[in-house]
């Protein structure tokens, strides 16, 4: 109950700060207006033994646990938004979970050399002491996302992936 | 030659062991330490009318790595302990290994099993990091 409380506190403050910072990004021409959660899954059992998964803000997680990053993007500009770009490194202690990442309308690639070069996920490779092998999400150093339209004034977009904790 | 045989194969059975036990400790994966902090960020690169703009650099709230309770205690030798009658002393050896990601204090006693006359206690307990 506690912790429920003080996440709808922070909700409320969230939201406050960005109702605030939007109309001062409106004013200049074509701006972006991004942000960035973590979340994690919580299964929950009732007493008739049907299970719910809801997602929660991130606080503490155990290795072996999901967590879910979203980013979302918005053209608070007057302009349309072209070559839209999003790339996010993996952080070291963090496994990227394979099939997670997702993007309406966007290109998704990743790279295996710490950004250097990025790749569809069927085309990328790695060696090993195997040999030449397809590189899977343990692999990936970075994600991007390339929007392929452009992003008219007042349109939105929304990036995800789903990483487990080493 | 029969004999000289059994032996080898004693031999061998006992290299086996000695073997299992050493590498047993680097088995175990642990996950990140307890109280790390996670970060990430994603950054958005993007042009209007053809011009490149600045990076937007999106952080994502931080967290932290919880601690996870995890250990395994096994035998140390694959052989029961032979006592005689009256015997004081003997020595039955176990390890205890921290699978978690915390270091941690565990206290150990000894429970008799029914069916026999032996009274154990626990004598000594050696330390070490979790993995």
């Amino acid at each position: 109950m506690k912790s429920e409380e003080r996440t709808s506190i922070k909700t409320a403050l969230i939201a406050g700060l960005l109702a605030f910072a939007a109309p001062a990004f409106a004013q200049q021409s074509g701006t972006l207006d991004v942000s960035t959660t973590v979340q994690k899954e919580v299964v929950e059992t009732n007493e008739s033994g049907e299970t719910t998964t809801r997602l929660v803000d991130a606080e503490t997680v155990i290795p072996g646990e999901r967590v879910i990053y979203t980013t979302t993007f918005r053209n608070v500009g007057s302009d349309p938004a072209t070559n839209v770009v999003i790339t996010n490194p993996i952080s070291e202690n963090l496994d990227y979970v394979d099939g997670s990442a997702f993007g309406p309308g966007m290109r998704l690639e990743f790279s295996v050399d710490d950004g250097a070069t990025f790749a569809d996920a069927d085309s990328l490779t790695v060696e090993d002491d195997a040999g030449m092998r397809r590189a899977n999400g343990t692999d990936y150093t970075h994600i991007r996302w390339t929007l392929t339209n452009a992003l008219a004034p007042g349109a939105q977009g929304v990036v995800r992936f789903t990483a487990v904790l080493k | 030659m029969t004999s000289l045989h059994k032996q080898y194969g004693r031999l061998l059975k006992l290299f086996a062991v000695a073997g299992l036990v050493a590498f047993s400790p680097q088995v175990f994966a642990v996950g990140t330490d307890a109280g790390t902090p996670i970060n990430n960020s994603a950054f958005v690169d993007y042009q209007v009318n053809g011009q490149p703009q600045s990076q937007i650099q999106a952080d994502a709230p931080q967290f932290l790595v919880d601690r996870i309770v995890n250990f395994t205690i096994a035998p140390q030798d694959a052989l029961n302990t032979d006592v005689a009658p009256n015997e004081q002393d003997a020595v039955t050896l176990f390890t205890l290994t921290n699978t978690g990601n915390s270091t941690l204090d565990f206290s150990l006693s000894a429970v008799n099993l029914t069916g026999d006359t032996v009274n154990g206690t626990v004598d000594n307990a050696a330390a070490d990091e979790p993995g």
